[in-house]
């Protein structure tokens, strides 16, 4: 008897299992932000959600469709929802992806500033890192505040008890854009060798600084701020560049490039490369696309102007050596800008987004002086030297500052079409604009634009409301 | 085949002579009922010398005087005589258990002492039904038991099961498989119901209730199905051979538009809208009656995708036998499948080795190794598989032909440029667009060692190791396909994919169990200790460049390769106890208890005990009962316990930096790492609790019996994650215990066995279960996928989505809608479009107004079966239903021409000012409100019933007379007929099986389910 207990209590101890199981592709959290590798890693993710789909992979260039540049045919994502202006409220998908991805990418960059100051590594790297995420949580507040107005200004660790806090006032997030931009512009290097190419400069936080004030019609300082940047020598390509700038062989351009999000196909990874040739259907061999440029932004081109063929493919066009035929396309037409002439480059391609270019720094000079000082000689230069580049004559001589404004306008809806401007430029320019670009939308079939006063923000995601009810009041009309 | 001819002839003719010194003639009956018993064993003592009794008890076998004779029968017990001079030896065996069997954890049952709910399946029930899955086998025979069949896929056909319901939150829209899944036990090992050859098995025990499934706590909640394997009997060796051959079709198909009703369609829905007509009157002609090879005329897709008649063979060959101390089962089996869809086909091949060995009265030990290999093939269909084909076959717009007069496939068409679809022609992408193939390799060997010290205690030490190793490769061809005019290459740059996924779970278990009588009480305990850990490895690589298609090794190309793997683990750790106690068999009681330790939990709530109570009375034995003869049997039992589930991930406690946040600096590619996930260290066990209160009865000598059972199960604390604050920086949500699920629900099953003259016998069994499952509480409700909400006071995932309460009669109505509020598409509302019920009454539709439209879990299942025996003849049929289950009709074949995508025939009943009286909305170019597509998902009309009622199988069957087969050489010779699915009663829409419908299929992209025909032939000697 004895010997067969032995036996099995021998057994016993080779059967036994160790319950302490940890992730094998995980770093644990507490180990984390540890050295000088563990800071970039941190950086890179911020960096990582600027590439995704409800950011610049898809979401950005789409925002033409809800506004009054294009159409999106397909309405399971949104884009057509909202831009018919019903059907969409706050329990749709896009209120709740933007809120929820800006806020992704805040939160990576908030850890980066709270646990890189703590890391025992190169100082002046150091102090780059913290920049970038300040750049990056700038760039999203700045997203979130356009589209919400009033949002929770998260900048510490919270916990789930700690995350239901009320909205804070749209003055105090820009405060923080602000303290950010500034920050960051004082830390981030003018340039990057090549290897670091893409990572967020000077002039890029100065240009967002720019942006940002213009926006807030805070022009004497969103002059000072562009003046800075033109400072750094950024300048416009010269014309026979202009539909080149947004394909992979001028990437990153130091000239009149500022800002883009990287992407790379064939690299086996999803995500990392960009959508522009599977969702324009300039392509035959990739199907219809998801945005289409509409008939009357394709007539607001002026004669001549050299941007309509870079931005928008007609009918009879040749384009990857393809004739483009226009009904392959429920408006007739194909967007071009960023596509990579090449039938074989498929759904991830190589093409950057480019966020924030020099064109767009002297047309907020132009227009912040046109509204500090009236049509100046300094607005009139900034703007013609965009018209000049783009193959057309200077603007009229003696336009009064209402017929400044009106022109300023129409040169951001060309210049920056389908890089993600014209959409909130509507917002921001009030309801009478947006009504006047949703009903001027006439020529594509079953497609109605019916304005809204609500619509000059979206609602707050029902569903956040739900987890946090401090977010209420919801805003005006939703 | 020819091969496997040669070794069946070569076993046929082998004989088998012993010394022949008298020959011994008798018969062997039961005990109790006096009744000849079939199938007992005789064995010379000390030999391998034996045989079987026929099916009317009686034996023939060849002994030396003086040896002694062994007869034995399961559950009975086993007698010796010594043979002398006598050549007739008739012997009565008395029931050392009276009555059936039942396989329970960790040992066996005698069904009248069990005091649990467990349901049992002997495969004589399953008669020939040629089910190339084990699972399919329980479908209609087992109450409480729900099947939901995905696929029919060769290779991929394991239906998803359920026991009485889903008892966890967490389960999924996406994924019903996982956290629902009962755990399955082949002879005591974690394993899986696809990796067994059905014909390899003798029993399936299902545990449904707390009490019977207690003991193996953690894994349990979810039900526990137990599956023995056939295993040697001593006596010479007996050789079983199996095959059969079927031929199986689609049982139904989606019925879609030709080109020219699609044409014509396409029109009004341009008219209808405003535009002008898309095709001329002369290509309506084309598409009608065909005249230029570019317009398709010919019919639908699905008659070139669906296969009628593909075979299905399948060969089983098993040896049995032994001594008295040692026995032996080998068994191998082969099976063919070629699919019913194009380019789709499995093969599967089986072994096992099942060995039992006495090494001295006190110590026993056993080997069992089974293993297969299964070998499927599926078109890669531009990186995806055959349901995407399927899925494109309903869709895709029907006017272009599949390949073009100069011989190339069609991949748009030039004379129809903007007016159709540009893609590959699904079916020449299935045939020439790549392969997949993925072959799952699975291993199981266990060893034994059982010793018993002194009478009635015994010790037993078990381990066994599950592997399972899947390879994938996937190969994706560069075609060169034409629109007619231009030749050009499409589907990619020619691709491999490869891949390779090995999971190993590790099982250590000791028991140790001892029982004893005192005057009339019998007791009986068992203590147990059980560990198992688990591994997965995976590993990948793809190159692309592939121009040849014959090439397809990775080395064979070179441009932009890739690599990525992973690893996961988790283990388990416990302890258990069971005590029996019964008096006189009329009083029975039974405790489990089980301590788990799982590593998915963290360290502050790791451990959990579950334990569970039972009691029986067996009236039918008390003192007053039993001049009650027409009951035999009559018991109540009632059980009470608690069961835990670990289904939450694996790290899900642990919290961690996600290092696969990529970006790209300078053209090249960086890590990034970033938190994904919120974890929550003081994650505890889920406790699923059940009641269950049941009725055993046996009736009318025998000839009836009767089990019914009531039960309520709750799960508590459940394991879910509820949404946190997108502030946190969006991450997923932690796991959390909270909420309660309820399940209740009756099983009711029948079985009667009759006798008509003395050669006609049948039996009539039915079954019905009935399920209500509730979420009891929920602190915040989900929607997911923006159709399917889990509230509190409802089902779990119920529909949510706008109700059509009927069709617009004119556009007046449709735009100045007192009476039905402002429509979805406002002003643009029009005459022939659906009417969606404004719920809340506020005059406008919106989002407010969804509700929950329909129940995706099963309600009732029921079967019936009946049998026919005459001298060698049989009959069997099995019917088998679902009433009570809505499953989503997809958005495929449904949206109204809105593009230019296919629709399904329902569409030549819609709505025109010339066809008023129909629930079919308008055609309509560009117009998404009568479609799913609009605000969510879920529209009433696409949330069908799918209740069905289906004749499972029907089975013709002759066995030889034994007077002739042992002139051959055969103890047994049977051939059979046999129908699989060959009758089907349901309103489900036409063209789409009921029992396929996935529950969420947005898109219909099932694999169809096969009815089949099939003959075959058993033969043993």
């Amino acid at each position: 008897m004895k010997k067969y207990i032995g036996l099995f209590m021998f057994i016993l101890t080779l059967g036994c299992a160790d319950l302490e199981r940890y992730p094998l592709n995980s770093i644990g959290a507490p180990q984390f932000w540890a050295t000088g590798d563990d800071a970039i890693l941190g950086i890179n993710g911020v960096y990582n959600v600027l590439a995704d789909n409800q950011m610049y992979r898809e979401f950005m260039k789409h925002t033409d469709a809800i506004a009054d540049n294009a159409y999106s045919q397909y309405s399971f994502n949104y884009y057509l929802e909202i831009s018919e202006g019903r059907g969409f409220d706050a329990s749709s998908v896009w209120p709740s992806n933007i809120w929820k991805k800006s806020y992704e990418g805040i939160v990576r960059a908030n850890e980066v500033i709270l646990n890189v100051p703590a890391i025992t590594m190169d100082e002046t790297l150091k102090a780059r890192v913290i920049g970038e995420a300040k750049f990056l949580r700038a760039l999203f507040y700045f997203h979130l505040t356009n589209l919400y107005g009033n949002v929770p200004l998260v900048i510490t660790e919270q916990t789930i008890e700690e995350s239901l806090v009320p909205r804070d006032p749209k003055s105090a997030v820009l405060g923080q854009i602000f303290d950010d931009l500034e920050a960051a512009a004082a830390s981030l290097p003018e340039a990057y060798g090549s290897s670091e190419m893409g990572r967020a400069t000077k002039g890029a936080a100065l240009a967002l600084k720019a942006r940002v004030h213009l926006y807030n019609k805070e022009y004497a300082e969103a002059i000072a701020a562009s003046n800075e940047v033109a400072s750094l020598g950024y300048d416009l390509l010269p014309t026979a560049n202009f539909g080149d700038m947004f394909l992979p062989s001028q990437e990153n351009n130091s000239t009149e490039s500022i800002f883009e999000v990287q992407f790379l196909g064939n690299t086996g990874t999803s995500g990392v490369g960009s959508s522009f040739n599977s969702s324009s259907g300039a392509i035959p061999a990739f199907g219809a696309g998801s945005y289409f440029p509409i008939e009357e932004f394709v007539d607001f081109f002026e004669e001549g102007d050299i941007r309509k063929d870079a931005t928008v493919l007609s009918d009879g066009q040749v384009f990857a050596g393809i004739e483009f035929s226009g009904v392959r396309t429920p408006t007739g037409f194909a967007v071009i800008k960023g596509v990579i002439p090449d039938e074989m480059v498929t759904g991830d391609g190589d093409a950057n987004f480019v966020v924030i270019r020099f064109a767009e720094v002297l047309l907020t000079i132009a227009e912040a002086e046109n509204e500090l000082n009236g049509p100046t000689a300094t607005a009139y230069q900034a703007i013609n030297k965009i018209r000049n580049r783009a193959g057309l004559e200077n603007l009229p001589e003696g336009l009064s500052q209402e017929e400044l404004r009106a022109a300023i306008k129409r040169e951001r809806r060309v210049e920056l079409a389908f890089e993600g401007h014209h959409y909130f430029d509507l917002l921001r320019y009030g309801a009478e604009d947006l009504k006047e670009a949703m009903e001027s939308v006439q020529s594509v079939p079953s497609h109605e634009r019916v304005f809204d006063e609500k619509l000059l923000m979206w609602p707050v995601p029902q569903a956040e409301i739900n987890i946090n009810p401090n977010l209420l009041p919801q805003n005006p009309n939703w | 085949m020819k091969k496997l001819m040669t070794v069946f002839m070569f076993l046929l003719m082998a004989t088998f002579s012993f010394a022949q010194d008298v020959t011994i003639k008798g018969k062997v009956l039961d005990g109790d009922s006096g009744e000849p018993l079939p199938g007992a064993n005789i064995l010379v003592k000390g030999t391998v010398r034996g045989t079987v009794t026929d099916v009317d008890g009686n034996y023939v076998i060849n002994a030396d005087k003086n040896s002694t004779l062994v007869f034995s029968f399961v559950g009975y017990q086993t007698v010796e005589e010594v043979v002398g001079n006598r050549s007739t030896i008739d012997v009565t065996l008395a029931g050392e258990q009276l009555g059936e069997v039942v396989v329970v954890a960790y040992g066996t049952q005698k069904k009248s002492d069990l005091t649990g709910a467990i349901g049992t399946l002997s495969t004589e029930d399953i008669g020939s039904q040629s089910v190339t899955s084990a699972a399919n086998a329980l479908s209609g025979r087992v109450s409480g038991v729900q099947l939901i069949q995905g696929s029919g896929q060769p290779g991929n056909d394991n239906p998803t099961i359920q026991i009485r319901g889903i008892g966890t939150v967490r389960t999924s829209a996406g994924s019903q498989t996982d956290d629902s899944a009962p755990l399955v036990l082949v002879d005591g090992v974690q394993s899986t119901l696809n990796d067994v050859h059905p014909n390899d098995i003798e029993s399936f025990s299902v545990l449904k209730d707390a009490a019977s499934a207690a003991i193996y706590g953690a894994r349990a909640a979810n039900g526990v199905i137990l599956v023995t394997t056939k295993r040697g009997k001593s006596g010479k060796a007996k050789v079983n051979f199996d095959s059969y051959i079927a031929f199986q079709s689609p049982t139904t198909t989606p019925k879609m538009l030709s080109s020219y009703d699609f044409a014509r369609l396409k029109n009004e829905a341009q008219t209808n809208v405003g535009l002008n007509e898309m095709y001329t009157a002369e290509e309506l002609e084309l598409f009608k009656n065909g005249g230029d090879s570019r317009y398709y005329s010919g019919p639908t897709l699905f008659d070139q995708g669906y296969v009628n008649g593909a075979p299905l063979q399948n060969y089983y060959l098993s040896v049995n036998g032994g001594t008295e101390n040692t026995k032996y089962l080998f068994s191998v089996g082969y099976q063919d499948q070629e699919g019913i869809v194009i380019e789709t086909n499995s093969k599967r091949y089986n072994f096992r080795s099942n060995i039992d060995s006495k090494i001295s009265e006190k110590v026993r030990a056993g080997f069992n190794i089974s293993g297969s290999l299964t070998d499927s093939n599926e078109p890669n269909y531009s990186g995806y598989g055959v349901t995407q084909l399927v899925r494109d076959m309903i869709r895709r717009t029907p006017l272009n032909p599949m390949t073009y007069d100069n011989g190339y496939v069609s991949a748009g068409n030039a004379a129809l440029v903007g007016r159709t679809a540009t893609g590959i022609h699904p079916i020449g992408l299935a045939k020439y667009g790549g392969n997949n193939n993925t072959k799952y390799y699975r291993a199981t060997p266990n060893v034994y060692l059982e010793v018993e010290p002194v009478k009635d205690l015994v010790f037993k030490a078990n381990g066994s190791v599950y592997v399972q190793d899947r390879k994938q490769s996937q190969f994706r061809s560069k075609m060169t396909v034409s629109d007619g005019v231009n030749v050009f290459s499409s589907n990619g740059l020619g691709s491999l994919l490869e891949s390779d996924l090995l999971s190993t779970t590790s099982t250590f278990e000791m028991t140790g169990r001892y029982q004893k009588s005192i005057g009339k009480s019998h007791l009986s305990g068992l203590i147990g200790y059980t560990s198992q850990s688990f591994r997965q490895d995976y590993l990948a690589a793809s190159n692309q460049g592939y121009n040849s298609n014959l090439l397809t090794e990775l080395d064979a190309a070179t441009l932009n390769p890739s690599v990525s793997g992973s690893a996961s683990e988790w283990a388990l750790e416990s302890l258990f106890g069971r005590v029996n106690y019964d008096y006189e068999g009329i009083y029975l009681a039974e405790m489990n208890v089980r301590y788990d330790g799982s590593s998915r939990f963290g360290a502050n709530n790791r451990y959990g005990v579950f334990p569970s109570f039972s009691l029986g009375w067996n009236l039918a034995k008390e003192e007053f009962m039993k001049d009650l003869s027409d009951i035999n049997e009559f018991k109540f039992r009632g059980s009470w316990g608690q069961l835990g589930n670990q289904n939450i991930g694996n790290y899900s406690s642990v919290s961690t930096i996600n290092l696969d946040q990529p970006y790209v600096f300078g053209n090249s590619l960086v890590s990034g790492g970033a938190a994904i996930a919120m974890a929550n260290p003081n994650v505890r066990w889920e406790t699923t609790e059940t009641t269950d209160i049941g009725l055993d009865a046996v009736l009318f000598d025998y000839k009836l019996s009767l089990t019914a059972d009531y039960y309520v199960r709750k799960s508590k604390n459940v394991l879910l994650s509820p949404p946190i604050s997108a502030t946190l920086g969006n991450l997923s949500p932690p796991v959390q215990n909270q909420g309660e699920v309820e399940n209740r629900g009756y099983e009711l099953s029948l079985n009667y066995y009759g006798m008509a003259g003395d050669e006609f016998e049948y039996s009539i069994s039915a079954n019905w279960s009935h399920n209500d499952n509730k979420v009891l509480k929920l602190d915040s409700e989900f929607l997911s996928a923006n159709k399917v909400l889990t509230k509190e006071g409802y089902p779990i995932n119920s529909f949510y989505g706008h109700r059509i309460i009927g069709i617009f009669q004119s556009d007046a109505e449709a735009q100045n809608s007192e009476k039905y509020g402002v429509q979805p598409a406002g002003s643009a509302a029009s005459a022939g479009d659906y009417i969606y019920e404004d719920t809340d009454g506020n005059g406008i539709v919106d989002a407010a107004d969804r509700v929950i439209i329909g129940n995706p879990n099963i309600r009732n299942t029921y079967g019936m079966t009946w049998t026919a025996n005459y001298k060698g003849f049989n009959f069997r049929v099995l019917f088998q239903g679902v009433l009570g289950r809505d499953v989503e009709n997809g958005v495929y074949g449904t949206d109204g021409l809105r593009g230019i995508e296919n629709l399904t025939e329902r569409y030549l009943d819609r709505w025109t000012p010339e066809n008023p009286d129909t629930d079919v909305s308008r055609v309509a170019t560009n117009y998404k409100y009568n479609t799913s597509l609009f605000v969510g998902p879920a529209l009433s009309n696409a949330i069908l019933d799918a209740s069905y009622l289906r004749m499972k199988h029907i089975e013709f069957g002759y066995a030889f007379p034994n007077e002739l087969t042992q002139n051959i050489g055969l103890s047994n010779l049977r051939v059979y007929v046999s129908g699989q699915n060959l009758l089907t009663f349901t309103k489900f829409v036409d063209g789409f099986d009921p029992e396929d419908a996935q529950t969420f299929n947005n898109v219909n992209d099932s694999y169809p389910q096969a009815k089949s025909f099939t003959m075959g032939l058993n033969v043993s000697f």
